[in-house]
């Protein structure tokens, strides 16, 4: 210890007698560890970091009913959950919940919430306090139907009614209809999920008991699993449940598209911030993210050591006189590595600032809904992964030069007082070319990564949709409260497309159940007359709800037949209008025209009216899919989008739609307001995320890289200063002094960029499936990049090289 | 020496002053210098008296401060950097104390450096080299490094190097200062015969005995020259013996 404490102080003051070595050193490091720093935290965030606001999130367990067609992680039914409720003993307690909205009419202004509806134990379950009141109650569920009660969430009580106790027991207007509050719940809780924080918790009310409310899947299930219980022994017992509730139901809970006869697979697994999909998703990315500042760590790696190495020169005496004195090697190196890791800590502690900084900066890459819950700030994790990685820099840097200059040549270094050896070979230089050879090649493979993913969002954004988001309006719309009749709903969205469609900048008006690229959709069993389905074909499809006007609002021309028209009414023949691809796959070399199809195996038939093109429906980045449209008439849904294609710029009509609206119906919530090229960007969000992301780290791992290439060489120079001016003196021009030097740095950078480029081939064909409409060897963008980094590089060598052509042979003879 | 025919370089009242530290060095202090075609010239005089900094004026690594310098009627003293550079790689062959041959390249690629500033083609540089690795005879050493040979036979490799160029003028600074006497004189009896075959030198020493290998002795003071002396050097066989005219001091 005390040897330690006497390195340290030695330590920090060599440092400190080099403040320029010291600066640099560190700002070098705090790049390449903030960058690691930085994209740990957005993986502590998203990945790692517990729930909050419950009691022992690690014993929190989400169980999940297998979909028929789309994966094990799908939600269970309300008659299933009572039987895992009372069957499955692992657990203490087994919550349901399901999201829903309401509008908060206590004003003018309409204010869409978004909720949950939960079973009465679902805070009991989870261990969630309350900031006044009290949490829901299970005998909240049977009171559901005549006074509705409500617990609303810390952020809403101080949004909406300035966090005054006397909230408890007040009623408020959802969806024109009073309900009390009971209590605001403690405001470290935000729900179970990223990208959705409730406002608001409603109690459940148990469903009427029909046969087939056990294949209405769409609740969540949260656990608690007792004390010692394990996951496994929990997915057991909900295993042998469903195999019974199987043979008791075999009509909605045997069989999946894969396997037909089986039960219905029950899933259970720890409960995690983000869906199960996103989370494998992300696992991909952040994996990603997570080498390529490791890259960036390493190139600062290399930069630092070298930077040592040439210290190392300069400090051979001092080195020397210590090995004389009888330092063993060991003891030496020890004290080369705690200066090494001083500089590690410094640059770790103001890597860790820059994440401070970007951990408030990287949220705003997200849509403002999806990023609510997402929590980068730091955190024990992330100071913990700091240091770790800190003192790994350390070593990983300090101990090439530590080792090097404890095994020099005692005598030699005494005896040479210029401390300027003369070293051939594969020597103190040839591990410096190495070391630049190796962050070459490193910020090579990334500003490739870095340039294909920006490529890729170049393609994604400029992709063509199949549809003109320029100046489309998005406006979703709600009537909630007075409920609608049918017919009165007729006439209000024939009202809306009238009225709007007559305001001034606008040219047309259409409503739509889905909009396009929401990254979900709505998916339904389609029959096709005279069509018979491989077996285990997947014949749900993708649909949306249009009113007439839909594709020429948007901009998808309709190919063939005829346009959804103020005749298909609810009570007129059922029509569709479907896609390209749809007609390819199921009408091959026939016309599709006056074809039939029904979305259910017993209902009425539909003929299709018309074709229209193919359009992306779910993402920017899928393969044609098949799609269907059905009539507003024919499908109303209770919330719909309002699409308005203006003149010029959308938001300039925004207030006369707005009020338009209002007047055509007041109780109208409005939500969701957007621009549709805006909708499209956040839909690339994340993707710019990577990007740009990418992009820094590149342009930081190439600047590393040059300061790399130019310490090399400007040391090279100086070690050469003698034998320049010698050749100045045999009448070199200035060209020929450049050319010298340039082509030694030149055989770097070619060492460099083969090793690079050599590496970056394998790599990126590991991103492929991240990248769209660019290859992952896209020659292009492999020229371009090893363009640019060579134009960089050889920047970095001009400048010493420049600097060597201003060698006066009359001193640098003088020093013979 | 006849007055009419124009000397191969002249230097007139030239002046060198170094500023260091607010302190001015009047390394040159007005010198005057003729030297004839085929001549041999040597430059003695105490430490510190401004030999190497005429030899670099004169070599044109250096320009003076003051005054004028014409190389084979070419008026010298204020040509740019690149011209000055292409004259040295052209006119001028150096031969330095401590050899400065240039450590990673072979003998051969150190005395065919100049050569390829000129832009010679490799063919040329060839003969070129090998002459001149002949004349000095280390033709059997081309391909070795310079830390492979002793310091006479590096030395004649540097002069190899200062005469693969043809150049008018050969200028040595010292040329035997890093060398035991033996080697040193080897180098002496390289000089000479140089200058037999014709060649212009012009060579710095302190060394008294070397100083009568030259045509023409300049003994250099404080930055003056102050005395010139013909010697007719005879080597018969009772030894060397010199027959000196003093000249006016200048
Ligand atoms: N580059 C220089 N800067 C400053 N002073 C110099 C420089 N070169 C030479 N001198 C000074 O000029 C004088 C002459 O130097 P030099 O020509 O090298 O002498 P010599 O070769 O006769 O020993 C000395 O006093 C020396 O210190
Ligand atoms: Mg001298």
């Amino acid at each position: 210890m005390g040897t330690l404490w006497q390195d340290l102080r030695y330590g920090a003051r060599m440092l400190g007698k080099t403040p320029g070595f010291t600066v640099v050193a560190v700002a070098v490091l705090a790049l390449g560890i903030g960058a690691n720093t930085t994209i740990f935290s957005l993986i502590n965030g998203m990945l790692l970091r517990p729930l909050v606001g419950v009691e022992s999130p690690e014993r929190l367990a989400a169980v999940y009913t297998s979909d028929f067609s789309s994966g094990l992680y799908g939600t269970s039914s309300y008659p299933d959950y009572i039987s895992f409720r009372d069957g499955a003993h692992a657990f203490e307690g087994l919550a349901a919940y399901q999201n829903t909205t309401v509008s908060l009419t206590e004003s003018d202004e309409p204010e869409r919430l978004r909720g949950a509806s939960v079973t009465g134990n679902y805070f009991k379950v989870l261990g969630v306090g309350v900031s006044a009141g009290r949490t829901l109650l299970p005998e909240d569920e049977v009171a559901a139907g005549g006074d509705p009660v409500i617990v609303i969430s810390h952020n809403l009580w101080q949004r909406r009614f300035n966090s005054e106790p006397a909230i408890v027991n007040r009623t408020i207007s959802l969806d024109g209809r009073a309900h009390t509050v009971v209590g605001v719940v403690a405001e470290s809780f935000r729900g179970l999920h990223i990208g959705s924080s409730p406002e608001f918790w409603q109690p459940m009310p148990p469903p009427p008991n029909n046969p087939s409310a056990r294949g209405n899947r769409s609740l969540t299930l949260v656990g608690r699993l007792k004390g010692g219980a394990t996951i496994e022994e929990a997915n057991a017992q909900l295993t042998a449940i469903a195999a019974r509730l199987a043979q008791d139901y075999p009509e909605t809970n045997r069989g999946t598209l894969a396997r037909p006869d089986e039960p219905r697979p029950i899933t259970v697994a720890r409960q995690t911030r983000l869906g199960h999909k996103q989370r494998k998703t992300i696992i991909g990315v952040s994996g990603m993210l997570m080498l390529m500042v490791g890259l960036v760590l390493l190139i600062a790696c290399a930069n630092v050591a070298n930077l040592l190495l040439a210290r190392a020169s300069v400090r051979r005496r001092e080195i020397a006189i210590r090995l004389a004195l009888g330092s063993g090697r060991l003891r030496l190196i020890q004290q080369l590595l705690t200066e090494s890791m001083c500089l590690a800590i410094l640059g770790g502690l103001l890597g860790l600032l820059l994440t401070l900084w970007t951990s408030d900066f990287l949220p705003k890459f997200f849509p403002s809904e999806e990023a609510s819950g997402l929590d980068l700030s730091v955190d024990w994790r992330v100071l913990g992964f700091t240091l770790g990685l800190s003192l790994l820099t350390g070593i990983v840097f300090g101990l090439a030069p530590a080792l090097q200059a404890s095994r020099q040549n005692l005598l030699s270094a005494l005896k040479d007082d210029t401390g300027a050896p003369e070293v051939h070979g594969f020597g103190r230089f040839g591990m410096r070319n190495a070391l630049v050879v190796l962050q070459v090649a490193l910020s090579l493979i990334l500003l490739i990564c870095a340039g294909l993913f920006m490529r890729s969002l170049r393609a994604a954004s400029t992709a063509d949709p199949g549809f003109n988001a320029e100046n489309v309006l998005l406006m979703r719309m709600e009537a909630r409260g007075v409920k609608m009749k049918r017919e009165e709903e007729e006439i209000f969205y024939r009202g809306v497309q009238e009225q709007v469609g007559a305001l001034p900048g606008v040219r047309s008006v259409a409503l739509a159940y889905i909009v396009p690229i929401s990254g979900g959709g709505m998916r339904t069993n389609v029959y096709v007359e005279g069509y018979q389905p491989k077996p285990n074909e997947d014949t749900e499809l993708n649909t949306n709800i249009v009113s007439p006007n839909y594709f020429k609002t948007i901009g998808i021309p309709l190919v063939q037949g005829r346009d959804f028209g103020a005749a298909d009414t609810a009570n007129a023949p059922g029509v569709v209008i479907i896609n390209e691809e749809f007609a390819r796959r199921y009408f091959p070399g026939a016309s599709p025209v006056g074809k039939r199809l029904r979305s259910d195996s017993e209902g009425p038939y539909l003929e299709v009216v018309g074709v229209v093109k193919d359009a992306k429906y779910r993402a920017l980045r899928e393969e044609p899919l098949p799609f269907f449209y059905t009539p507003l008439a024919q499908g109303s849904r209770e919330a719909l989008t309002l699409f308005v294609r203006t003149d010029g710029d959308p938001s300039a009509v925004l207030p006369s739609v707005r009020a338009e609206l209002k007047s055509l119906n007041k109780n109208l919530t409005l939500f969701q307001v957007n621009t549709f090229s805006a909708h499209l960007a956040d839909a690339l969000s994340s993707d710019t995320m990577i990007a740009v992301l990418l992009s820094v780290f590149g342009v930081a791992a190439l600047l590393l890289a040059a300061v790399g290439l130019y310490g090399v060489m400007s040391y090279a120079v100086a070690r050469r200063t003698h034998e320049i001016g010698v050749r100045m003196a045999l009448g070199a021009q200035t060209g020929d002094i450049i050319k010298l030097v340039l082509w030694q740095g030149m055989i770097l950078l070619l060492v460099g960029c083969v090793v690079g480029l050599s590496a970056a081939f394998a790599l990126t064909r590991l991103m492929s499936s991240l990248l769209y409409g660019v290859g992952a060897t896209d020659p292009l963008t492999f020229v371009g990049i090893t363009l640019l980094l060579a134009g960089v590089a050889t920047l970095a060598c001009y400048i010493p090289a420049r600097r060597a052509t201003r060698v006066d042979p009359m001193v640098a003879l003088r020093y013979e | 020496m006849s007055a009419s025919k124009q000397p191969l370089i002249r230097l007139q009242d030239v002046k060198k002053v170094f500023f260091t530290d607010e302190v001015e060095t009047h390394a040159l202090a007005g010198t005057h210098l003729d030297i004839a075609n085929g001549e041999y010239v040597s430059i003695t005089g105490p430490s510190g008296c401004g030999k190497s900094t005429l030899l670099s004026i004169l070599g044109l690594l250096d320009s003076p401060t003051e005054g004028k310098y014409w190389l084979n009627g070419k008026l010298v003293s204020d040509l740019s950097l690149s011209e000055r550079a292409l004259i040295r790689n052209r006119e001028v062959g150096f031969i330095f104390q401590s050899f400065n041959l240039i450590g990673d390249l072979t003998i051969y690629e150190n005395v065919e450096l100049p050569l390829t500033y000129r832009g010679l083609s490799s063919a040329d540089r060839k003969t070129r080299v090998t002459d001149a690795l002949e004349k000095v005879n280390m033709a059997h050493r081309a391909k070795h490094l310079p830390s492979q040979l002793s310091g006479g036979q590096q030395q004649r490799v540097a002069v190899a190097r200062a005469v693969a160029g043809q150049p008018l003028i050969l200028l040595a600074d010292e040329p035997t200062g890093n060398l035991d006497s033996k080697n040193g004189e080897a180098v002496m009896d390289l000089l000479r015969e140089l200058h037999r075959g014709g060649a212009t030198i012009c060579m710095v020493t302190h060394d008294p005995r070397y100083a009568t290998f030259a045509d023409r002795a300049i003994y250099l003071f404080d930055g003056r020259v102050v005395k010139e002396e013909m010697v007719s050097f005879k080597q018969d066989e009772e030894g060397a013996s010199l027959v000196g005219t003093q000249a006016e001091v200048v």
